[in-house]
């Protein structure tokens, strides 16, 4: 019991999520790390089979790690075999710098606003 | 359209080579010219045309820019004052007398001047480090002994053929019948003989015009010696100076690391790190050889010894200029021999890796595909871990002798300050790799 008041004390992640037409929506906050990634990773593995389409709220993401980064890449490489799309929002300039310097702002679709993002995936 | 030269571009010195064989020629001829006894040895036509060689060179200086304190003038009414003041007569006399007819007596001696000459070039040649200072000091020394040689051997001989009586030194070796280039021959072994101070005995002095001439020859002979010694066996020295010098440190070393154990494999490793650091650099370092240059001149000099490389270099091939000339400066230069960690498994992302020669590799299991895994001339590395803040989970080892660039985190930070295209370029380089680092990130590989 202890523990698990811990551990919901040091994960400094929320996560949300919506399904919009066929397209499911993730809202991240905070930090996605080693220790919060597991979450998204639960989450998606168990929402993905249902949806075509999925798209990242980022805004009130502070930090990416490197493990959070591989969750994005190995799940994007799911959704393009199943033909369907990824994109991101609302990226904070740090997150986006992390993006942009290593190379994998080319991978994603990442648009400025979650209102571009979702008509660009129709779903607006 | 006035023809002007520069003092080290080749047609010029292509001229000046032709007017230190001008000086030579006169040097040994000369002599001979006056001595010989027939017109056989006159040579009118060879004087005329040195000396139209010497007047033609007088313009040619005239025509030719000099450094004035450091900066290259063309302003002709300098440049002749300069040379009224320091060697015009001297040429003017070495060569107009024998042009205006006088080709004989005083006007014939004069041309001995023209010798002076050789070794003016050969200062100038130095001073403008166009050729291995050390051999422009030998070629001194050679030129300087040829003339005194063929000086003392011309005296010897006419003191011989002026005094024809019983007592002169072509009487008693029985050479008044022989030919002029026989006598000549006999003069310059005596010359050569004495000089260096070996006097077999055989032609010795006994005038005492003879005796006069060979005790100055002999002073001479010593002090030439004890200079010629000293400097060859300094040049010999200097010739190999750098070489002997990076050896005793590198045996010093060598030896330090045995008694402190360390393995023969180390050592092998050491020898070939040692003989790439002399083929490459002459066993300096260039950052600190280049420490003491002004820093424009320091960032110039460094981006012309690394041209050759910088092309594959997209971090320098996109920079403008600016940005280009402070990389060259502030980013650090290493090199590092086949296996050694480029960038060390555990340690944090704190600069980036700019290969400009050499290849490396990432040390991980099968999970990466091997052009994932190897980088070459031209790429970078270290980015993952920099920009993700993270420490490396892997080695990158070196496979050949590999040089390289760093990019340190502060450093980064002040040039994306000062300079934010740098930002555009490393993002235009990022997107690139894409998929390699996609590759690095989903096997677990942050480097």
């Amino acid at each position: 019991m202890l523990a698990k008041m811990l551990q919901q004390i040091l994960v400094s992640m929320e996560l949300s999520s919506r399904i919009i037409t066929g397209c499911l929506v993730i809202s991240i906050s905070g930090e996605l790390d080693t220790t919060t990634s597991p979450e998204l990773d639960a989450l998606l593995a168990k929402e993905c089979a249902s949806v075509k389409n999925i798209l990242f709220s980022l805004g009130a993401m502070d930090y990416i790690s490197s493990v959070g980064l591989r969750t994005f890449l190995a799940n994007l490489k799911k959704v393009k075999a199943a033909g369907g799309r990824m994109a991101l929002a609302e990226l904070n300039e740090e997150v986006r710098e992390v993006f942009d310097m290593a190379g994998f702002s080319t991978l994603f679709e990442i648009y400025a606003s979650l209102n571009e993002a979702e008509s660009a995936l129709g779903i607006a | 359209m006035r023809i002007q030269f520069r003092e080290d571009q080749p047609l010029r010195v292509a001229w000046d080579l032709l007017q230190i064989l001008s000086g030579v020629v006169t040097g040994v001829c000369l002599p001979i010219a006056v001595l010989a006894p027939s017109q056989h040895y006159a040579w009118p036509q060879l004087w005329l045309l040195l000396s139209a060689l010497g007047c033609l060179d007088i313009l040619v200086v005239l025509r030719t820019s000099v450094e004035l304190e450091g900066t290259l003038t063309l302003n002709s009414r300098l440049i002749a004052r300069r040379y009224l003041k320091s060697w015009l007569g001297t040429d003017l006399l070495a060569n107009l007398p024998v042009l205006l007819g006088f080709a004989a007596g005083p006007g014939l001696w004069l041309q001995a001047l023209r010798c002076t000459k050789i070794f003016r070039i050969i200062s100038r040649w130095q001073a403008l480090q166009l050729f291995n200072p050390l051999i422009l000091q030998i070629l001194k020394y050679v030129f300087g002994l040829t003339l005194l040689i063929n000086g003392t051997s011309a005296s010897w001989l006419w003191l011989g053929l002026s005094n024809l009586n019983s007592d002169s030194w072509i009487q008693r070796t029985s050479l008044q019948e022989a030919g002029f280039e026989t006598q000549y021959l006999a003069s310059v072994y005596w010359s050569v003989a004495t000089l260096a101070s070996v006097g077999y005995g055989d032609i010795t002095p006994r005038t005492w015009n003879e005796v006069v001439l060979a005790i100055v020859v002999m002073i001479m002979g010593v002090l030439t010696l004890a200079v010629a010694i000293g400097n060859v066996v300094s040049i010999l020295n200097q010739l190999d100076s750098g070489r002997s010098q990076f050896r005793n440190h590198q045996t010093a070393l060598r030896q330090y690391l045995k008694f402190n154990g360390v393995s023969r494999t180390t050592l092998d490793r050491l020898r070939r790190y040692h003989d790439y650091q002399w083929k490459r650099f002459r066993g300096l370092r260039p950052e600190f050889m280049l420490q003491d240059l002004p820093v424009s001149f320091r960032s110039e000099v460094t981006l012309e010894i690394l041209s050759d490389h910088l092309s594959e270099v997209p971090l320098f091939s996109k920079s403008p200029a600016r940005l280009k000339s402070q990389l060259a400066i502030l980013l650090r230069w290493e090199f590092y021999p086949p296996g050694s960690i480029l960038l060390r498994k555990g340690e944090p992302g704190d600069s980036l890796v700019f290969i400009i020669k050499g290849a490396a590799v990432i040390e991980a299991d099968g999970a990466i595909g091997i052009s994932d895994r190897q980088y070459h001339s031209g790429d970078y590395l270290g980015d993952l871990s920099f920009f993700l803040k993270e420490r490396r989970t892997s080695n990158v080892i070196t496979k050949e002798f590999t040089e390289a660039l760093i990019l340190d985190r502060a450093l980064f930070d002040q040039l994306i300050e000062e300079e934010p295209i740098l930002r555009d370029i490393i993002r235009g380089m990022a997107s690139t790799r894409s998929e390699r680092n996609q590759n690095l990130l989903l096997a677990g590989v942050v480097i």
